[in-house]
């Protein structure tokens, strides 16, 4: 399959934005595990700043264990991670809230909260016991509202909503923290084609405009493809290929990842890779 | 980023949310003071109302002034005026407790009984009157915190067992447990000594009347920093409602905020226990009553909680006085009486399974 081109260098250059972001964030040798399971035996990876990071991989392949690793939401048990060369587990955690926010897989809110009240929570980083809520906390949450476009459902209950609209209330809670990294565990998950479009659209928006630096984990290998400057392909807690997703996404690597036969071809859209699986059945022809 | 421009045209700076912010605060302090005078109202009731014979115009003077020679005005200062204090310890303390522990435990089931708190507590004070001897409050009212703590501890121990750790469930279930087996042991102790099991009945109920003013002095401090420190926990709740994961990323100090919580419960719920025994459903029922009101910002929940839970203890109070003449029944009884209501309600509610 030749069909594919790397006609991307001057459009990739355009689609990535003014890079403002300022703090890195990397993995360095790290192993990762639970209780005596471990699912990442050592793994260095530099997140590139000002860019959008896509990783994907097989169901239990780390993908999601090392995005905790990196939210310091799991210590490895041998290296390290490190925000501005500092280890992560060893900074004071509201220092890290300060730049890097995370947004888990399908998080829950408290009962009967209002939109504004769960964008307000993103703040908590920015309070301490004798700061309370100031102008710049609304000002932060009011754009927060505004940029995911949920600003005429601030006074409802987050419960009532659908969930492409509760999605980008999350989003807007992890921009209220204001944090020049945001990490995101599977985004586009529960939600519907285009809701999914909206999500990542949002997400691209922000990147471009404000410079965040962004690290999602996504099931769309095709989406995937399509969004991410920087791809991470990841199976059983090691990293087979990492780049643009033009350079590296090929009918081998997915095969190697996924254990699944493709034909990969130019998105007509977005003359991005695009993966066209193939099954056993519904194949015209001999297979590829 | 089209539609979110076309928005803010329509809706320049935002001002609908910052009107709606202004405008609830005032809102919730106003109905905090009402609540403060539902509670002054009740505060009077439960001294004027009961089975003594003291006409009203003794209220007053025997708690301002006491002329100790009017029988009326002795059973206010010796009998109500302990009594009600004991409602308003007791009260705050089990309110503060229950919100806490919903909070840090995500769960809307949990409460100091359920959980086995107060049934930990009691069981450890009476094995100190009954078994050690002691008989002073200072004494065992170490054995409540005691008590509270090693409940505390055996709850999440064995809650916690197996790989996803204490889930709300697991909590409850060994809360429910433990509870079951400290109350047996305290009811097949107090059978044992059948002179005092009269005496002793309310560790197993719980009753306002018990206490002497001393041991209510001898309390007070724990209560009142158990309650600072649950008040001072608002943010913290309010970040841990959120999730662990969602906590940690706002930069919260997950593990520092569950011990100090922790720490304000066995302080609340071993020295509520101290004062009135084992009483239910007043943690579990009075933080979702004020959640009705506050809605889930924990910085409201905590002193409506604090403030509604003698309420409603002071009126179960009072109804055990007038129910069944000339007898008393405890406030326990009719707090579970009472509180089943809501509870019933609760469980009835959609949501409970998933947390």
């Amino acid at each position: 399959m030749t069909a594919y081109e790397k006609n991307e260098t001057q459009d990739d250059n355009e689609r990535r934005g003014p890079v403002v972001a300022e703090h890195t964030l990397e993995a360095r040798d790290v192993r990762l595990g639970y209780g005596d399971r471990e699912i990442v035996p050592g793994l260095s990876v530099t997140v590139p700043p000002g860019r959008i990071t896509v990783i994907v991989g097989p169901n239990a392949c780390g993908k999601s264990t090392l995005l905790r690793a990196m939210a310091r939401l799991l210590a490895p048990s041998a290296g390290a991670v490190l925000l501005n060369g500092r280890s992560i587990q060893e900074m004071p955690t509201k220092e890290v809230a300060a730049v890097l926010g995370i947004l888990p897989q399908s998080p829950t809110a408290p009962e009967g909260i209002t939109v504004s009240d769960l964008v307000g929570r993103g703040r908590y980083p920015h309070q301490g016991f004798f700061r309370r809520w100031s102008a710049e906390d609304d000002e932060a949450v009011a754009q927060a509202l505004l940029s995911t476009d949920v600003l005429e459902l601030a006074d409802r209950p987050v419960d009532e909503l659908s969930g492409g609209q509760r999605q980008r209330v999350w989003i807007a809670m992890a921009l209220a923290q204001r944090t020049d990294i945001l990490l995101l565990d599977e985004p586009t998950t529960f939600l519907d084609a285009s809701h999914q479009l909206d999500v990542l659209d949002l997400l691209t928006d922000l990147n471009r405009e404000r410079g965040v630096t962004m690290v999602a984990v996504l099931h769309d290998l095709n989406l995937a493809c399509r969004y991410a400057d920087h791809m991470i392909a990841m199976k059983d807690g090691r990293i087979l290929a990492e780049g643009r997703p033009a350079d590296i996404v090929t009918e081998e690597l997915v095969g190697e990842v996924f254990g699944m036969r493709c034909s990969v071809i130019e998105d007509p859209a977005s003359a991005t890779p695009m993966v066209v699986p193939l099954g056993r059945h519904h194949v015209k022809g001999p297979a590829a | 980023m089209s539609g979110s421009a076309l928005l803010a045209e329509e809706k320049p700076g935002g001002g609908g949310k910052e009107a709606r912010t202004r405008r609830s605060r005032p809102v919730l302090a106003l109905g905090l003071l009402a609540a403060l005078a539902v509670l002054l109202l009740a505060v009077v009731a439960s001294l004027a109302i009961g089975s003594g014979d003291v006409p009203f115009s003794d209220v007053l003077p025997g708690v301002l002034d006491p002329d100790l020679t009017v029988k009326g005005q002795l059973v206010i200062q010796e009998v109500r005026i302990p009594r009600t204090v004991a409602g308003l310890l007791a009260g705050a303390a089990l309110g503060l407790a229950g919100t806490v522990m919903q909070g840090v435990a995500r769960n809307p089931l949990a409460d100091p009984q359920l959980l086995g708190i107060n049934a930990g507590a009691s069981v450890a004070v009476v094995c100190s009157i009954t078994l050690l001897g002691f008989t002073v409050a200072t004494q065992f009212i170490w054995f409540g915190f005691l008590g509270a703590l090693l409940a505390a501890l055996l709850v999440y121990g064995v809650g916690s067992l197996g790989r996803e750790g204490a889930t709300p469930v697991k909590l409850a279930l060994a809360g429910a447990a433990t509870s079951a087996v400290l109350t047996s042991v305290t009811s097949a102790i107090l059978l044992q000594d059948r002179g005092s099991y009269d005496q002793f009945r309310f560790w197993q109920l719980g009753a306002l009347t018990a206490r002497s003013s001393e041991v209510l002095w001898q309390v007070s401090p724990f209560i009142l920093v158990g309650a600072v420190l649950a008040l001072a926990l608002g943010p913290q709740l309010n970040a841990l409602s959120l999730g662990d994961d969602l906590a940690r990323g706002l930069g919260q100090r997950v593990g520092a905020a569950r011990m100090v919580s922790a720490l304000a419960v066995v302080l609340l719920c071993g020295a509520a226990t101290v004062v009135a025994g084992p009483i239910g459903f007043v943690g579990l029922a009075v933080p979702h009553a004020a959640r009705l009101i506050t809605g889930p910002d924990y910085r409201w929940v905590l002193p409506y909680s604090m403030v509604l839970a003698p309420v409603m203890l002071l009126v179960a109070d009072i109804i055990g006085r007038v129910i069944a003449p000339p007898g008393e029944v405890q406030v326990g009884v009719i707090t579970a009486a009472v509180g089943c209501v809501p509870f019933i309600w609760l469980v009835r509610r959609r949501k409970l399974v998933e947390l």
